[in-house]
């Protein structure tokens, strides 16, 4: 049944494109682990190298000791839910789940029992002799899903399987699939772009840029601890700012280029009097005060819950070229709604913020908040 | 995309290779034997340009191409001048009866070429219904039809339709939105229409220009039949290779070649402007066709009307004479089967050989296509690529051009199928492929290839995989494909008049015999027979492809 996935040191390469670089990944049974990243970073191309439609230039690929780098893909044993649903239009929704199960020559009574099952577990047994032009998108995918997992595979891969389902939808099925998968406890590697949907169905991220694993880590710590500028910005919003350390005594303080200074308890012993960091803080980090960061309010988008400014900070303050700086206000907490033009005084939250190296490369908070 | 290596001998590379040696034996061993035999000098038997001199030097022989370019010049402007009026019309205003004019426009269109050239004889010949009726009642002597006028009006009817659906195809995909964009900005209708219609439509209109020429040049049957005199090189090509008088192989071929050149040409020019003709155009409102009226009504339809039953007339005037009463070859007084009795007579055999040999060719060119066309589109390579190619080169080789190169390869050893039903088959094969993996791999292109990694990840081998699903997916868009091929193989005369013998006489070649030793009724109850055929078939055609119109 379900394997342990380890990804050792593999390469990919189109041509003298090199899409993977060296990348080694371990997944454990049972869990539904998420390849994050935006488009064209190398995450679909590591998910087919692991159903075996894409070759593996260098490294081992194994599913707990078996190395399955020169297994066919039709030997591998895997289930796989795509982008496109990707269900047999020539057949219903029975044959459909069946297809698998008729390779695998098992006897009638055994394929209806499973067929049964399953289409039970997905929701679509009344459906069962639908063919699919009949079916919805979220249908067709349910019927894909059912179709893989009916065959009991080592491990299944799904490919941005939602991102075809309108919004209300996708939101609907990834409560289906996380509850599906854990039900069956099968080993789970799901490819996407989108973060949100990720932090919602994960039980690891690895966050993947240009073909290399930036952080591997659960959703939350993913989101409050992201191990670089790039995570930090690529998950959730993170504005950032210059910033440098203070040594008093025992006390370790951030100083940004306004002035503004704070105390933190979190950074590691060895930084040094001086140092420059970027300081990370997301939006719902800052909290108006009587002093801090001083901004103005260039826009006012008010989003229900939420109230999002963006901000003009004073030359120097922040780093150059990032697209927008967020403050966001929660409704349920606050009395005063500010005004476009207006200027505003901002504390950052200490606890939550994150100070990365000076080149953004590695976060140096460490500790991690309890889920 | 990915490189397939054949260092994995996976079920793909088997069918790589298989498809390499047929094209290898039936394609580019005789295009091979058709090069060396052209080269060669008929006495000396040395490698020599002899062939090639004598062609360029003596009037006989290159008039035939003046001529070939003359006729295909100005039946491509006629068709033009034709076929971009009654595409405009037929798409732009609501026309009377468009359904049943684009079926008789189709049946015209693949109607056996050489089934118009020898109507319009019928109807105006010498002896023909038209011109006796002038002669006798009126008194009046009819231009004759022989020759280039004969050829022009042959043609001009028969390729127009190339025009007309290219047009109609193109105008389609033009966005209303256009039109009313001009007009808004103050443009009159017909300033719109030559303003920013044409210019849109002109890389289509020439797309398909090209293709009525290539079509001319290369035909045999009507040349031959109204031609008379007038020599063009189809003609000069198969009466130089079967000529009576001291005929020369090697100077047909040397020609054959020639004619490869300028079809090689031709469908370069063609590929290039297809290419490069899609200016990116999102047609989510359609020209919708619009009502019109008055004088502009009667004008416009008594055209289209007009015009159309000039294209059909050969099939009726067939019809007709297929049911006359007749002794030996002259037509009597009255009606009757007799010439259907003749034909089932002394020429079932032509009739059972038609059907078996399009029947065996489309098997196999079912199989070739979608394999073909597999390797294509899903398993991109170099090796692919180059098969790829050489599926195009019947488009380059003309029929009668195909049959010499196919005599010439297998009339000796190790091979020896010259008046063989292979023969023929082959020739069937290798004319006819396009239709079928034009359209197997348009249709593949629509299938996703996920449906397949589906498959194989459920545990099915690629081979299984592509029997059970894609194979499957592929059929509507393989058999309208397959249709097209059966309906052009039934009726090809150009290489299996070179090819046949007795025994292996199909109908198109009985047909052209029987008019040749002017007997009219059983050719036109023969060629009753092919019309009812590809009526039926068109029918299942329009049936299977749900589409309206046919795609060339």
């Amino acid at each position: 049944m379900s394997v342990n996935i380890s990804i050792e040191n593999v390469v990919k390469k189109y041509g003298s494109n090199t899409v993977i670089h060296n990348l080694t990944l371990n997944i454990s049974d049972g869990e539904l682990f998420t390849l994050l990243g935006p488009s064209g970073c190398g995450k679909t191309t590591l998910l087919r190298m692991i159903a075996g439609f894409n070759s593996i230039e260098e490294g081992t690929i194994k599913f707990d000791d078996r190395v399955i780098n020169d297994i066919p893909a039709n030997k591998r044993n895997i289930g796989m839910v795509f982008q496109n649903y990707a269900v047999f239009p020539h057949m219903t929704v029975k044959e459909n789940v069946e297809y698998g199960l008729k390779v695998r020559k098992l006897s009638k009574s055994e394929i209806d029992k499973r067929v049964n099952e399953m289409l039970k577990l997905v929701k679509m047994q009344e459906f069962k002799d639908r063919f699919p032009e009949m079916l919805s998108g979220g249908q067709q995918q349910r019927v894909a899903l059912a179709r893989a997992i009916v065959i009991r595979p080592d491990v299944l891969l799904m490919d941005e399987p939602l991102s075809n389902l309108d919004a209300k939808l996708r939101i609907e099925m990834r409560s289906a699939i996380r509850d599906i998968q854990k039900e069956v406890g099968i080993t789970t590697v799901y490819v996407t772009h989108d973060q949100e949907e990720a932090l919602a169905i994960s039980d690891r991220i690895a966050v993947i840029k240009e073909g290399t694993v930036q952080q591997v880590d659960r959703p939350y710590n993913i989101y409050a601890r992201p191990e670089n500028v790039f995570v930090a910005t690529f998950i959730g919003h993170s504005n950032l700012f210059n910033g440098n350390i203070l040594l008093k005594g025992d006390k370790k303080l951030i100083q940004f280029s306004s002035g503004y200074k704070i105390e933190l308890n979190n950074l590691p012993p060895d930084v040094s009097e001086g140092q420059r960091v970027i300081v990370g803080v997301r939006p719902e980090e800052f909290i108006p005060a009587d002093d801090g960061l001083k901004a103005k309010i260039k826009k006012r988008v008010f989003l229900g819950r939420y109230i999002e400014y963006e901000l003009l900070f004073p030359e120097g303050i922040a780093l150059p070229n990032q697209p927008t700086l967020k403050f966001s206000q929660d409704v349920g907490k606050t009395n005063i709604i500010f005004n476009e033009g207006d200027v505003i005084c901002l504390k950052v939250n200490e606890e939550k913020i994150n100070i990365f190296t000076e080149n953004g490369m590695h976060n140096l908070v460490k500790d991690v908040m309890p889920v | 995309m990915k490189i397939t290596k054949l260092s994995k001998w996976d079920f793909w590379a088997y069918v790589t290779v298989g498809i390499i040696i047929t094209f290898m034996v039936i394609l580019a061993y005789p295009t091979f034997s058709l090069f060396v035999s052209g080269f060669k000098d008929p006495s000396s038997g040395l490698f020599s340009l002899t062939n090639f001199i004598k062609f360029f030097t003596k009037k006989y022989y290159y008039e035939g191409l003046i001529h070939s370019f003359l006729v295909s010049i100005s039946v491509t402007l006629l068709s033009v001048i034709i076929g971009v009026p009654i595409g405009y019309f037929m798409t732009a205003f609501k026309i009377r009866g468009k359904r049943f004019l684009d079926i008789l426009i189709t049946i015209s269109m693949l109607s056996p070429p050489f089934i118009g050239a020898y109507s319009w004889v019928l109807l105006l010949g010498r002896n023909g219904i038209v011109t006796n009726f002038f002669k006798n009642t009126v008194g009046i002597e009819t231009p004759t039809i022989y020759g280039f006028i004969g050829i022009l009006l042959v043609f001009t009817f028969k390729l127009f339709p190339y025009i007309y659906i290219y047009v109609s195809g193109a105008l389609k995909s033009i966005d209303v939105s256009l039109s009313e964009a001009a007009e808004s900005l103050g443009s009159g209708h017909w300033r719109t229409v030559l303003n920013i219609i044409m210019p849109l439509i002109l890389p289509t209109i020439l797309a398909g220009a090209l293709l009525v020429f290539m079509n001319s040049i290369t035909d045999f049957g009507t040349p031959m039949l109204i031609g008379e005199g007038y020599r063009v090189m189809p003609v000069l090509i198969y009466s130089e290779f079967v000529g009576e008088v001291g005929g020369s192989a090697n100077f047909a071929a040397a020609m054959a070649l020639i004619m490869v050149v300028i079809t090689a040409v031709l469908f370069m020019m063609q590929k290039y402007i297809v290419n490069r003709k899609s200016y990116v155009m999102s047609s989510l409102h359609p020209m919708r066709p619009k009502p019109i009226t008055g004088i502009k009504s009667f004008m416009v339809h008594a055209f289209i009307y007009i015009v159309v039953a000039i294209a059909i007339i050969p099939q009726l005037t067939v019809i007709y004479t297929s049911f006359l009463n007749t002794k030996g070859q002259v037509f009597q007084k009255g009606f009757s089967l007799r010439s259907y009795i003749t034909i089932f007579d002394e020429l079932g055999l032509a009739i059972k050989n038609t059907y078996e040999f399009g029947a065996t060719a489309i098997v196999i060119i079912i199989i070739l296509s979608m394999f073909i066309a597999y390797l294509s589109v899903r398993k991109r390579s170099a090796l692919t690529g180059l098969i790829d190619t050489i599926a195009m080169l019947p488009y380059v080789l003309p029929g009668s051009v195909l049959g010499i190169a196919l005599l010439l390869a297998f009339n000796h050893e190790p091979l020896i199928l010259s008046g063989t039903g292979t023969i023929i088959v082959m020739s069937l094969i290798i004319r006819r492929l396009p239709y079928t993996l034009r359209s197997s791999s348009a249709i593949l292109y629509q299938i996703s290839p996920s449906l397949e990694e589906a498959s194989i990840s459920l545990g099915y081998s690629p081979a299984k995989t592509f029997f059970k699903i894609t194979a499957r997916l592929m059929m509507p868009g393989v058999i309208s494909g397959a249709i097209l091929s059966w309906i052009t193989a039934i009726t090809e005369l150009s290489s299996s008049v070179i090819l046949y013998t007795g025994l292996t006489k199909t109908m198109s070649v009985a047909i052209y015999t029987e008019v040749i030793r002017a007997s009219y009724g059983t050719a036109a109850a023969l060629s009753t027979i092919l019309t009812i055929t590809i009526v039926i078939s068109l029918l299942i055609f329009l049936k299977i492809s749900g589409d309206k119109e046919i795609k060339i």
